[in-house]
């Protein structure tokens, strides 16, 4: 095995950073010294096989496949941070609108049913209507919250009056739901 | 480093404006240098594809951050190396026997090279990454640099963020073991793609 020195000399040369000098002394070393020359050959051969090794070409597809992942990625970035700020703090009011809304219905709901636990038949009744007006609650709100997503996309603006007026269709239903209760009672 | 080209200035600066145009342009440029870098270092064309998508996304994401004083190969040749080094990273942690076995493709060629030249060159591609595979993930893309894209150690280590003698270091180390692993028995028996085994020599850290 040729000696630790000698063999960087060798990498040296290879990458051509081994000044005249001491390229000859190691051309004259390497004539005398056959272990030497042996080694210097195996790093040429893969010196050579490396210099001379193929590129691999990209797969024709490959820009469209990195253009359509970019427009992805890109639209989906938009959709997150495309709100104007404005718009996000009048959607958040909104919400917030909604939530107090909905809350003294909760509150009224879980009223009745504690009335209604000392009789089974009230509870049984009071559930019933309180889970009959949740439903419609529920199935409401998502009809509404489907309509204000798709508008967030086209027009963000609108999109905080529509959350806006969710209030008021939740007031007009119970309204609507209480006239019933008086009708029917 | 060579300067950087002025229609690749322009097109960066149109991509930083969001023209995926630009931007386009800019993959057609250097999509087979950065797909030849995944796919010396992955050893995998599928996997290699993958991870030249995720790099120009990576770029493209980042681009605010290029600094155009410097070489925009030299930076998604980093982006790229980076990529893979912790692919190969975590292929290692996870399993490294599921790994599939090296299986260099036909270069597609615009010079249409006949068949039997065609066989040639796939088997040197193969025996070539057969090697390659027997190195450690730092010591093989300071090959790749060096070999593949010409870049000096300067180069090299720029792209690695790293120090000049570290990457002496670590091509010495790599081409020292290559050429053992050349003339050993393995190799000229069985041939080395796909073995799974590291020479000894290759698994010392820096």
């Amino acid at each position: 095995m040729a000696d630790e020195r000698l063999v960087q000399q060798m990498q040296e040369a290879l990458d051509g950073t081994l000044s005249p000098e001491m390229t000859e002394q190691l051309w004259h070393h390497l004539d005398t010294d056959e272990e030497a020359a042996d080694q210097w050959g195996r790093l040429q051969s893969i010196d050579d096989m490396l210099r001379t090794a193929p590129i691999e070409r990209a797969p024709e597809r490959i820009a469209v496949t990195i253009m359509a992942r970019l427009a992805q990625s890109v639209q989906s970035q938009a959709e997150m941070e495309g709100m104007p700020e404005a718009t996000e703090q009048a959607l958040m009011l909104a919400l917030s609108v909604v939530v107090l809304v909905m809350l003294p219905t909760m509150i009224a709901a879980s009223w009745l049913v504690m009335q209604g636990i000392a009789s089974p038949e009230l509870l049984n009744q009071v559930l019933l209507q309180s889970i009959a007006l949740l439903q419609m609650m529920i199935q409401a709100l998502i009809i509404l919250l489907e309509q204000v997503e798709a508008l967030i996309r086209e027009e963000p603006e609108m999109a905080a009056v529509a959350t806006a007026l969710i209030p008021v269709v939740l007031i007009g239903m119970l309204d609507y739901l209480q006239g019933d209760d008086d009708k029917t009672g | 480093v060579s300067e950087p080209d002025p229609t690749l200035l322009e097109w960066v600066a149109a991509a930083k404006q969001g023209d995926q145009d630009a931007f386009a342009e800019i993959v057609y440029s250097f999509q087979d240098a950065v797909f030849n870098l995944c796919y010396r270092m992955l050893s995998n064309h599928a996997e290699a594809e993958d991870a030249t998508q995720e790099a120009f996304l990576r770029a493209y994401l980042n681009l605010k951050r290029y600094d155009t004083n410097r070489s925009f190969k030299t930076w998604i040749l980093s982006i790229a190396s980076n990529h893979c080094i912790d692919r190969l990273r975590k292929r290692r942690v996870t399993f490294t026997s599921i790994d599939e076995p090296t299986t260099a493709t036909l270069s597609l060629s615009t010079d249409d090279p006949g068949p039997e030249e065609v066989a040639v060159r796939h088997e040197r591609s193969a025996r070539i990454q057969g090697y390659l595979d027997q190195l450690g993930e730092d010591d093989r893309v300071a090959v790749v640099l060096r070999y593949w894209y010409d870049y000096s150690y300067v180069e090299i280590a720029e792209t690695l963020d790293t120090t000049e003698s570290a990457i002496k270091s670590r091509l010495f180390r790599a081409r020292r073991a290559l050429a053992d692993l050349m003339s050993s028995p393995m190799s000229s028996e069985s041939g080395l793609a796909g073995s799974g085994l590291s020479h000894p020599s290759l698994l010392e850290e820096n």
